[in-house]
């Protein structure tokens, strides 16, 4: 089989390959963006891509995908350290043409590699693999959001997650265009094209990921924003949290929290924090400005 | 005018294929600038000779840069550093500072063993150029020339394909020790031009499979044989060749 | 009683001789020739495609390359283009005004029959070398393009860049490479040829030395062909290789084969000049220049003076002050006349000091007028990678402007001067291009059959090709045709064993002078002497003196010589010391051809016979012939010529003009 045993064959794998990993980090990327401004959505997103099995086909695919690539990662590296010959040049002078991600392909694929299993663990671990054993986990498994919150509140995970994304975004900026040139679309003219579209199109596609630890970590990704902000609420005046929601560009709507329980005084809470009879209100949650409106009125 | 300069030489010598091989250093004074670089290389072992001692054995022919015969590594580049790629015979001392240490290693790569010093075997190209680097056709009487129209644009291409001189510098430079440069020059030439198109199919399937046999590296597309072609090969040539083998193999 | 020579030209007209030869040749069957074997020592334009085409044909070959690949020949440096009578551009070529252009060219000292021959088979080569893929130079319809060249009228030179040697090198290679593949030919790279075994008087194979082991081999055949290529590094500096030898040559002449015309030597007239002493070579820059460069001096002696001082420089003299002196002398022809005569030229104005450079040995190519005519980017697209060559040697692009005087811009001009470049002499051939040893055959740049005292620019491809495609795989047959039914001979037949050692002993004398001077050293010297006293202008007294000379340096060659290193494995100064022995006898041989005819032809200028005008007079009634040299025995013994008159019956003999 020609895929296997020649030169060409064995490149156009891993283009194949490598190119199906870059859709994939699109559309995972995209995913990642419902996040930051909508938990719901995203943990509706979960919910799809939970334990269907069409979702476990899928990663099923994706997995191999990655086993294909990394095999024949291995494999070429191999073959190619062996042609070089066992004699090193005392002297090299690499010439400016030559990317410096394209001579260390493997060491970045090997960084994205241990990132890539830290990741599984952080999330999918939890999520889909926890789903499918049955095992109960918190927070729950279709709760997307929860994990991207618990995990990017940590700064050691988001600096590990930004160094990861810096290799992959390396390793795609050779790894598109050369995908593209193994499968011999390219020419004198596309070739400079393709390295543009490639250094675009993957640089977006990595800032995608980007945003969501970072602004998971300084909380400010609007969806974080609303609940982060109604917290605070919860001790102010009425016109002080309108103005801080303002200033957060949260909607009123966005702004709205679980309804507060006082089980106690019948439900009716008076101001923030104390109920209607006056006494300190029970429950764990914060009231809302809804509530506090609604109280009033 | 030219003038002259001094410098230190760290040459490669290895006695054959199997021995291990060392710098041998020599300080060469008031070599003027517009020597070529091989002349300063005769100049060194005319010094060698005087002194009873086995001249440096390197390949050098034609000194005009087409034969594609001298293969020196010097400071780290095939060839040496020119502006628009040149030959190492193309290469003049001008080039160089005074004071300098220049190193001069032969071309290092699995496909091209030592025999001795900094010359080395290329008979691997060869192998490969046999096994389908060209088209099938008696001697004899084939058609006109002009009965065959060729695009001047296709021919201008093809003639830059040809223009390889399978010097291997494209080998040296390749972290992989990859043929595909030189490879998909001649499969490029030849696929762009309608007498080469009946065995495209077949040239670039044999070529590729004799280039795996002998082992040579795979292509990771690092560009570092282009930039040291001394005659300006691009790696177009190299996306025209996979893409040449993908469809014949797709075709079979 | 001298000796005749029969150089077995078939009956008829000239333009039906190739025709019935053809037509009437011995062949040989296709079942006899899987019976015979070829050696082919050479790879080059005629080397490759002999092989190839033997090989196609059913023989088995076995071909020879010093380098480590075929391809590596020496033909792959020519850079102009080759001639074929096409007649494409419909400016009235034929076969017939080719055969006349390279006789004409050759200054009337080529063989007719042969001539023609190569006019004739000339469309054939460019019809071969277009299907193998040569990607020569089209216009922009998809026909191919034509350029002209020194010493014809119309434009029938095919190009492919300035790399056309290289393209139908690859070409021939190519082929050849399929018939490696198809197990027909064997090829041995890195092989010397030392000499040749002759076995009941015909050549019967070759001692070879594997120069990797150093190792001498035995290789038996029915026919040897060598196509080694011509003796330009006697002169130690010429446009060859430095890796082209005589060697094979030599020992061919040795064992009796005619050495024809050593004194035809061509000078190419656009070669960069000498810069020093440690200068291994010179470069030639295309003769295509010549198409839109116009060749100056100075016409003020002052001027002259002034540039070879290093006060002036060639941009700052105006117009009327140069002297474009093959325009002024050959109106008809300009800047485009053959190149002996525009060497010769050359060579007139410097001799009279208005040499150009520091030496006072150059002259200018100017591309001021082109420049300004066509603009710049129309002469880069021509000559773009020949500016780029030169400069990277000289540190100065032609293509830069360098001052503007009353309003006319002029650019920085070459500087150019003749250098040995090829030899038109070699091994003698009949018309079927054997030598006159039966069973060894002599093609391409080697023989020295088809032009005469001179050659024309991009002839040299074309007979290359001619030879080894088209002339030779047949005429060998007819020798061929009777062999297949003696069985083949063994390397052990006791012949073998005497030629093998001969060559050791000869090697291992080389190896036990234990002198003091290294090869090049002495090379150099040879280079001297035979430059100044066997060079572009000749005289008796010069050349008995030029003898003498190399005398004596045999003399320090065979007791001052050094070679490190011992006699096992590669050992590159003693391959350079075998050559450099076989150069000094054709140093000699050389000048014993140039002493021997006196009157000027082509590339052999007596000063002794020139006219008023200081043109070349020829002696047609005198030395109307081949003179064939054969060795004597020994390298000190002179050798006897022998003549082979010419005789012409379509062309008549005329003093060359290029002036009108």
């Amino acid at each position: 089989m020609w895929l296997c045993n020649s030169s060409i064959g064995k490149k156009v794998i891993m283009s194949v390959t490598g190119l199906a990993l870059i859709l994939f980090l699109t559309f995972h990327g995209c995913m990642n963006v419902v996040a930051l401004f909508s938990k719901e959505a995203y943990n509706t997103i979960c919910e799809l891509l939970g334990a269907n099995w069409y979702a476990v086909a899928a990663t099923v695919a994706l997995g191999a995908l990655c086993a294909l690539h990394f095999v024949y990662a291995f494999i070429l590296t191999f073959q190619n350290r062996r042609a070089r010959g066992s004699n090193r040049y005392a002297v090299t002078d690499k010439p400016e043409k030559v990317e410096w991600a394209s001579q260390n392909m493997l060491v970045l694929g090997i960084i994205v590699l241990l990132g890539l299993l830290l990741h599984l663990y952080n999330f999918w671990y939890n999520m889909m693999f926890a789903e499918l054993m049955g095992w109960e986990v918190t927070p729950a498994p279709a709760d997307g959001f929860g994990y991207i919150q618990q995990t990017f509140s940590c700064w050691v995970y988001v600096v590990i997650y930004v160094i990861w994304l810096l290799a992959i975004w390396f390793h795609l900026t050779h790894g598109f265009w050369s995908a593209i040139q193994t499968l011999g679309w390219s020419g004198h003219i596309w070739f400079k094209r393709w390295r543009i579209i490639g250094i675009t199109y993957v640089t977006i596609v990595m800032l995608m990921f980007l945003a969501v630890p970072v602004m998971f970590f300084t909380k400010t990704a609007p969806s974080l924003c609303c609940a982060q902000q109604t917290e605070q609420c919860c001790g102010m005046e009425q016109h002080e949290c309108e103005k801080a929601c303002a200033d957060a560009a949260c909607t009123d709507e966005a702004c709205a929290c679980d309804p507060c329980t006082c089980d106690s005084c019948d439900g009716n809470c008076k101001l923030e924090g104390q109920c209607e009879c006056g006494e300190a209100c029970p429950c764990e949650g914060p009231c809302t400005c809804q509530d506090k409106k609604d109280s009033e009125g | 005018m030219a003038k002259n300069i001094s410098f230190k030489i760290r040459y490669w010598k290895q006695n054959g294929p199997k021995d291990k091989g060392h710098f041998d250093e020599r300080e060469m004074k008031d070599i003027p600038d517009d020597t070529s670089f091989l002349e300063m290389l005769d100049i060194l072992n005319e010094q060698l000779v005087e002194e009873g001692k086995e001249p440096f054995v390197f390949d050098h022919d034609c000194r005009e840069g087409i034969c594609g015969m001298c293969s020196l590594y010097v400071n780290g580049t095939p060839h040496g550093k020119t502006e628009r790629g040149a030959t190492t015979c193309q290469l003049y001392m001008r080039r160089f500072k005074d004071g300098e240490t220049i190193t001069v290693e032969p071309w290092r790569s699995a496909g091209f063993p030592v025999i001795k010093d900094c010359m080395v075997d290329r008979g691997a190209f060869d192998k490969i150029i046999q096994a389908g680097g060209y088209t099938t056709v008696r001697t004899g009487a084939p058609q006109d020339a002009n009965a065959i129209l060729i695009p001047k644009q296709d021919a201008d291409e093809a003639m830059d394909c040809a223009s390889c001189i399978g010097c291997g510098a494209c080998v040296a430079a390749c972290k992989n020790g990859s043929a595909m440069l030189f490879v998909s020059s001649k499969v490029s030439q030849l696929a762009l031009l309608p007498q080469g198109r009946p065995e495209a199919a077949k040239r670039a399937k044999a070529m590729v499979a004799k280039m795996d046999e002998l082992g040579f590296g795979n292509c990771t597309n690092t560009r570092a044989c282009e930039a040291v072609c001394p005659k300006n090969e691009t790696i177009a040539n190299i996306a025209r060749l996979n893409r040449e083998f993908i469809k014949a193999k797709l075709a079979d | 009683m001298a000796k005749q020579i029969n150089s077995r030209i078939p009956e008829g007209p000239v333009a039906e001789k190739w025709t019935n030869y053809k037509a009437h040749q011995r062949l040989v069957n296709p079942k006899n020739k899987l019976k015979l074997d070829v050696i082919v020592v050479g790879t080059g334009l005629a080397g490759a495609s002999a092989a190839a085409s033997l090989g196609e044909m059913g023989f088995n070959v076995l071909n020879f390359c010093i380098q480590d690949s075929p391809r590596r020949a020496h033909s792959i440096a020519a850079q102009g283009g080759i001639n074929a009578a096409k007649n494409y551009q419909n400016d009235g070529d034929s076969v017939y005004r080719l055969f006349y252009d390279t006789v004409k060219g050759g200054d009337y000292r080529a063989r007719e029959a042969n001539v023609y021959r190569l006019a004739e088979v000339s469309n054939n080569i460019i019809d071969q070398c277009v299907a193998q893929g040569v990607p020569f130079a089209r216009e922009y319809g998809g026909t191919l393009a034509n350029r002209s060249f020194g010493g014809a009228q119309v434009s029938r030179t095919f190009y492919a860049k300035g790399q056309t040697g290289q393209q139908l090198l690859l070409g021939a290679y190519s082929a050849l490479s399929a018939q490696v593949q198809a197990g027909k030919v064997k090829l041995y790279t890195r092989y010397e040829m030392l000499d040749v075994v002759m076995i009941d008087g015909r050549a019967r194979g070759i001692i070879a030395k594997n120069l990797v082991t150093g190792k001498l081999e035995r290789f038996s055949a029915n026919a040897v062909v060598i196509a080694t290529g011509g003796y330009g590094n006697t002169y130690f500096l010429s446009t060859n290789a430095m890796g082209c030898n005589v060697t094979a040559a030599m020992s061919c002449y040795r064992k009796g084969a005619y050495f024809a015309n050593p004194c035809y030597v061509q000078i190419h007239p656009t070669c960069i000049p000498v810069h020093g002493d440690k200068q291994s070579k010179l470069t030639l820059m295309s003769e295509s220049l010549r198409n839109d460069g116009r060749i100056w001096v100075p016409k003020k002696i002052e001027d002259a003076k002034a540039l070879q001082a290093g006060t002036k420089q060639g941009w700052e003299i105006p117009e009327e002050d140069r002297d474009y002196y093959l325009e002024r002398r050959y109106p008809a022809f300009g800047n485009l006349v053959p190149r002996d005569v525009a060497s010769r030229a050359a060579k007139e104005r410097c001799d009279k000091g208005f040499g150009v450079n520091n030496t006072g040995l150059a002259v200018f190519l100017d591309f001021s007028e082109s420049i300004n005519r066509l603009g710049l980017d129309v002469i880069m697209q021509r000559y773009g990678n020949l500016f780029e060559m030169y400069e990277e040697i000289t540190d100065v692009f032609p293509g830069d402007m360098a001052n503007e005087i009353n309003g006319v811009k002029y650019y920085k001009p070459m500087m150019i001067f003749p250098a040995i470049h090829y030899t038109m002499g070699g091994i003698w051939v009949d018309y079927e291009l054997q030598t006159s040893i039966p069973g060894l055959f002599a093609i391409g740049e080697c023989n020295f059959s088809d032009h005469g005292a001179n050659r024309l620019g991009a002839s040299a491809l074309m007979q290359g090709l001619a030879d080894g495609y088209f002339v030779l795989p047949y005429t060998i047959q007819n020798y061929l045709a009777d062999q297949a039914i003696w069985p083949r001979i063994s390397t052990d037949h006791e012949e073998f064993a005497k030629v093998e050692k001969a060559t050791e002993e000869r090697i291992q004398k080389l190896l036990n002078i234990k002198g003091k001077r290294s090869v090049d050293s002495i090379h150099k010297e040879l280079g001297h002497i035979c430059w100044e006293y066997i060079g572009m202008g000749r005289t008796k007294e010069g050349l008995e003196t030029g003898i003498k000379k190399i005398d004596e340096l045999r003399k320090e060659f065979e007791t001052n010589l050094f070679i490190p290193g011992g006699r096992d494995g590669l050992n590159v100064e003693l391959d350079k010391a075998i050559h450099l022995d076989d150069f000094i006898t054709m140093g000699k041989l050389i000048a014993y051809d140039a002493l021997s005819r006196n009157e000027s032809c082509g590339g052999h200028f007596r000063e002794e016979y020139q006219t008023e005008e200081g043109e070349a007079k020829r002696d047609d009634k005198n030395y109307f012939y081949v003179g064939c040299w054969e060795y004597q025995g020994s390298d000190d013994k002179a050798p006897e010529l022998i003549k082979e008159p010419l005789e012409y019956e379509a062309i008549k003999v005329q003093t060359r003009n290029y002036k009108n």
